[in-house]
């Protein structure tokens, strides 16, 4: 159980610390909470979006999912594009960072040119994917026939999708880049100016200073990536409609056409509920994680 | 103002570009520009859309320097749609969110990142946990919750969010509270600092960087948001950005011309926004460490 | 729990499941939404919420027919709201919350879905009190607003396909422009004979088909088959007839006939461009394809084809006007609808500026003078109302929305290409057996 504190300074930090807390708590309890308990009420019964009452069926709609075709069929395919894209991401987006943090003259314009993608969205943004997977005369394809690949429809060939959805992924990193950016800022420059004293090189220095010190921002990028990832929507709704034959019918896919086309409210919060614990489970397992990597400058007790 | 704290002007990386050969630079420069001009590709081509006659628009293969440049499409969005209107609403809603995003946020990741009391660990899971629930399925019971309280078509339900510490923006500020070393708070409570001015005089003006970040990131978000809108608003005249875009497409017909004159000029402001802010993560307003 | 003593009135309903308990006791702090002021004189102020799904072409057009009422009826204030992208999610929430605006767009597809969820008013009983002159819509149409008998919305267009063609292209071909009497086998024999082909690459398509499943509700039926049964109560896509006919437009993309998906760049439109000779055209894209194809070439319109059972079966779809059940002020309502659908509106909202197809039958004389009247292709575009003869007429099931996922999952892949493994028979046989999964469903 959790202990109260004792002395006098730990009641007024905790004090504190709840007058601080105050904004989040209070949304919680006002805004928050209220819709999440419903929809998880939801989740155990048969609501259809009409006039009447909910039937209560307790667990009868979480049975069902494990019998459900296309239940399995998103899960697998949400999995499958996290495994993919996640690592690629994040390693693609740190890099970036890193790159973008050279003094270079004309750093701010090439900056804001790599923050492009994440603003730019839509038609235009399908147009480049149009001229990147064309089966023709895509840059992808051009570049794959020099090593005597034969075409490929990326877009609209089930086999091959999720490799063009995993690049299309890669396209918004920059998000990350910002943030990589404004946790690198926060490195003090006297470790790296004693690093160099100790004659230590360019690879050591990244590894024992830069790494353990941006490990605060990793984590959290991994988490809301994790997160983010798992939740997939925009592209496949947009692009394929979950197609062709469910091949992005993404976890989130499924719950929006399930709320919105089929109108089973019920059904709808059970995927989304059992999706819940599944990014929950996998957030803890990182949190766990972290001990092992993740260092707190200012830690004072264990933190999660 | 703290003894043993000094203002560093240069930053890590700075650090690390000073010490590039002039090979490195090269090649630096030239993955760089390659980059670059894939990422322009999508701009390019809004561009050179917003800039043409509706009968150049779909011509094959792509007319990518229109046969006269033409301006009227970026007039015309304003003649057919109170554009004008929608930019100011998109202003209003950018500055309160990111007032909000940042007040709400900073606020309670303080709380969890530098205070200890009963119950931190559990709040914090369950902050987290509310990004975990897929947003399709709560927003019928947010939507009638607003509607109950009497709050449609206004902006409170799209605003109030971000002034009660977006789970998002207060883990990302956290974690950057986290990274400041407790020798700083602990140097300054013995000079007689108490918590509201470790939070205000130490950690928010060593966390400029992050505080920008949220700055940006509300910026975007509330600049470009189109589904709280769309839930909560009845009136054509309340309507952001995102809307005025959207209604040179309908379900029959799609003018690219003035859409992309529109999404030009929404882009516009956020590209200066972003092309000045980020210029905080190298001027080294940090304060980045201890000295003695 | 027993279903009958499970209904709740809809206050509770909303409160209980809406806000759950800890927002339901901050919402009653809080004086209730103005709603409704409760109208006993005829004449009281009233404000309606009108929403529409159009673009910003048609918007000036409701205004001014928004206008004509309000002018008429100065104590009815009429909010007019265009939301272009994004419809269903707004209109479902706002469904599912009680809150829907008192008038909005029904399109053919959700007039039975909204109306057997109590979303919409029967609007039979008010139709039969003023006489609404209901053998003016288009017969087709009507079945498709009609819910267990009765009108649920009345009617604002309907829209059918032709096929357009570039008169350049044939005329340097030396063929002879369609004259719409063709069928499928005609087509195909045109739109090889346009295919040119250089280096192995396709450069010019013959026809380009339209995946959406509505569209295929005609083309199936008149090759002898069916996507549901007669009551709709079994899908019967698996069918051989239907098989056959998947057959065929299949071969029309794996021989290079029609383009397969992806084979047009992104933010390319074929027809305009050029590099279709022939392709399928919505009633409503006349004004649309003028502006994209300017003075390119020259171009006109001509009818579907007939189908293996030598009869064409158009499909046809249109938009609607329905009335929310939560709307306070149904009366007005109804009279800005009867307003809104009138001849006299239908000219102003469609005919006068060549929209789609008018949903009343005497506003079709308008149309096709003011199609004529700019002396611009498709000359022929009166052929879309003489199709309407041919209008193949079944009400969309309220399952209508789920249909259509399965469809683009399983079926278009089948007509716009990206797989050539896909085997026609088993995926028919899929789409079948999803879809009565989602009918056993209910």
């Amino acid at each position: 159980m959790i202990a109260l504190p004792k002395t006098p300074r730990a009641r007024r930090e905790a004090l504190e610390g709840y007058i601080f807390l105050l904004p989040w708590l209070l949304g919680f309890i006002l805004f928050t909470a209220g819709p999440l308990l419903a929809s998880f009420y939801l989740g155990f019964t048969t609501y259809r979006g009409d006039r009447s009452w909910p039937d209560w069926i307790g667990f009868a709609n979480f049975t069902k999912l494990f019998q459900d075709d296309l239940f399995w069929q998103s899960l697998k395919v949400t999995v499958i594009y996290a495994v993919g894209f996640l690592p690629p991401g994040m390693a693609l987006g740190f890099g970036i960072a890193l790159l973008m943090n050279q003094r270079v003259k004309g750093v701010s314009i090439f900056r804001t040119i790599y923050y492009l993608p994440s603003v730019i969205t839509g038609v235009a943004v399908a147009v480049l994917w149009g001229f990147v997977f064309h089966k023709e005369f895509g840059i992808l394809n051009t570049v794959l026939e020099l090593f005597g690949v034969t075409p490929i429809s990326w877009l609209f060939d089930s086999r091959w999708i999720m490799v063009a959805f995993i690049i299309m992924g890669l396209w918004g990193v920059g998000d990350g880049m910002i943030i990589y950016l404004a946790g690198l800022q926060g490195i003090p420059t006297e470790l790296y100016e004693a690093a160099s004293i100790d004659g230590a090189r360019r690879m050591r220095r990244f590894w024992n200073i830069t790494i353990p010190m941006m490990s605060p921002t990793l984590f959290f990028v991994l988490v809301t990536a994790l997160i983010k990832t798992f939740q997939i929507f925009t592209t496949a709704y947009i692009m394929t409609r979950g197609g062709p034959n469910y091949a992005t019918y993404f976890f989130s896919v499924n719950i929006y056409n399930t709320t919105f086309m089929s109108l089973r409210f019920g059904y709808a919060s059970a995927l989304a509920w059992l999706l819940f614990v599944l990014i929950f489970l996998l957030t803890l397992l990182l949190f766990r994680s972290a001990k092992f990597w993740v260092f707190y400058a200012g830690e004072k007790e264990e933190t999660a | 103002m703290t003894a043993g704290m000094e203002q560093v002007a240069r930053t890590a990386g700075e650090d690390e570009g000073r010490k590039l050969g002039t090979a490195e630079t090269i090649v630096t420069y030239i993955v760089i520009l390659v980059g670059a001009v894939g990422l322009m590709f999508p701009f390019a081509w809004m561009l050179s859309t917003s800039l043409k006659p509706l009968d150049e628009v779909y011509s094959y293969p792509i007319i990518w320097i229109p046969s006269q440049i033409i301006f009227e499409n970026y007039i015309d969005v304003f003649k057919k749609v109170p554009f004008a209107r929608y930019l100011w609403n998109s202003f209003v809603l950018s500055v309160l969110g990111i007032i909000g995003n940042m007040a709400g946020s900073s606020l309670a990741a303080f709380s969890f990142a530098r205070l200890r009391y009963p119950g931190r660990t559990l709040f914090f899971i369950m902050m987290l946990s509310t990004m975990m629930v897929p947003v399709w399925v709560t927003m019928v019971p947010t939507f009638i919750m607003f509607s109950r309280l009497g709050w449609l078509d206004t902006y409170l339900p799209i605003l109030l969010p971000a002034y009660f510490a977006v789970p998002f923006f207060t883990f990302l500020m956290r974690q950057f509270f986290l990274s400041v070393p407790v020798e700083i708070e602990d140097s300054a409570r013995i000079d007689g600092c108490s918590s509201f001015g470790v939070f205000f005089r130490i950690l928010m003006p060593l966390s400029i960087p992050a505080l920008a970040t949220v700055a940006i990131f509300s910026f975007f978000f509330y600049w470009n948001d189109l589904l709280g809108p769309l839930i909560y608003l009845r009136s054509q005249l309340k309507f952001p950005v995102a809307m005025g875009i959207a209604s040179f497409q309908s379900e029959q017909y799609a003018n690219f011309a003035l859409m992309m004159a529109a999404a030009t000029m929404a882009l516009a402001p956020m590209l200066v926004v972003f092309f000045f802010t980020q210029r905080l993560f190298i001027q080294g307003v940090v304060i980045t460490g201890v000295k003695g | 729990m027993s279903k009958s003593s499970a209904r709740l009135n809809r206050r509770q309903f909303l409160t209980l499941a809406g806000a759950g308990a800890i927002a339901t006791g901050l919402a009653a702090c809080v004086p209730a939404a103005p709603a409704g002021d409760a109208g006993d004189g005829a004449m009281e102020d009233v404000q309606l919420q009108f929403v529409t799904n159009h673009g910003d072409v048609e918007i000036p057009f409701f205004q001014q027919v928004v206008d004509n009422f309000t002018e008429a009826n100065p104590h009815v204030q009429i909010d007019l709201l265009n939301v272009s992208t994004e419809y269903y999610t707004k209109i479902n929430t706002q469904g599912v919350g009680g809150d829907l605006p008192d008038i909005f767009y029904t399109r053919t597809f959700d007039v039975v879905p909204y109306a057997s969820k109590e979303w919409t008013v029967n609007l039979q009983p008010l139709v039969e009190r003023d006489s609404v002159d209901t053998d003016d819509f288009w017969e087709a149409e009507v079945e498709q607003i009609t819910y267990q008998g009765d009108l649920y919305a009345l009617p604002y267009d309907f829209s059918n396909l032709g096929v357009a063609y570039n008169i350049n292209i044939f005329n340097e071909a030396g063929l002879e422009v369609p004259d719409g009497s063709w069928d499928w086998d005609g087509l195909r024999t045109v739109a090889e004979s346009l295919t040119t082909r250089e280096d192995g690459r396709t450069t010019r398509w013959g026809w380009a088909a339209h995946p959406w499943p509505w569209v295929w509700v005609g083309i199936i039926a008149a090759n002898g088959g069916g996507i549901l049964n007669e009551d709709q109560t079994e899908c019967i896509m698996a069918s051989p007839e239907n098989v056959e006919t998947l057959n065929f437009f299949k071969g029309l993309w794996s021989e290079g006939i029609i383009p397969e998906a992806g084979a047009m760049p992104q933010g390319v439109e074929g027809f305009s461009a050029g590099i279709l000779a022939m392709t399928t055209m919505g009633s409503w894209a006349t004004q649309w394809r003028r502006a994209a194809i300017g003075d390119s070439f020259d171009w006109d319109v001509t009818a579907y084809p007939f189908g293996s059972e030598g009869r064409r079966a158009v499909s046809a779809a249109g938009g609607a006007w329905g009335i929310a059940t939560n709307s306070d002020h149904v009366e007005e309502t109804w009279q800005f609808n009867v307003h809104l659908t009138s001849t006299e509106s239908t000219n102003i909202l469609i005919s006068e500026p060549v929209r789609s197809i008018p949903g009343r039958k005497s506003s079709v004389p308008a149309w096709t003078a003011a199609a004529a009247r700019e002396d611009l292709p498709p000359r022929n575009v009166e052929v879309f109302a003489q199709m309407m003869e041919d209008a193949y007429s079944a009400p969309f099931p309220a399952y209508w929305k789920d249909l259509e996922t399965i469809w683009f999952n399983r079926v278009a892949p089948l007509i716009s290409g990206g797989d050539p493994t896909l085997d026609v028979a088993e995926s028919l046989g899929k789409f079948q057996d999803e879809v009565n999964e989602i009918i056993a469903i209910g």
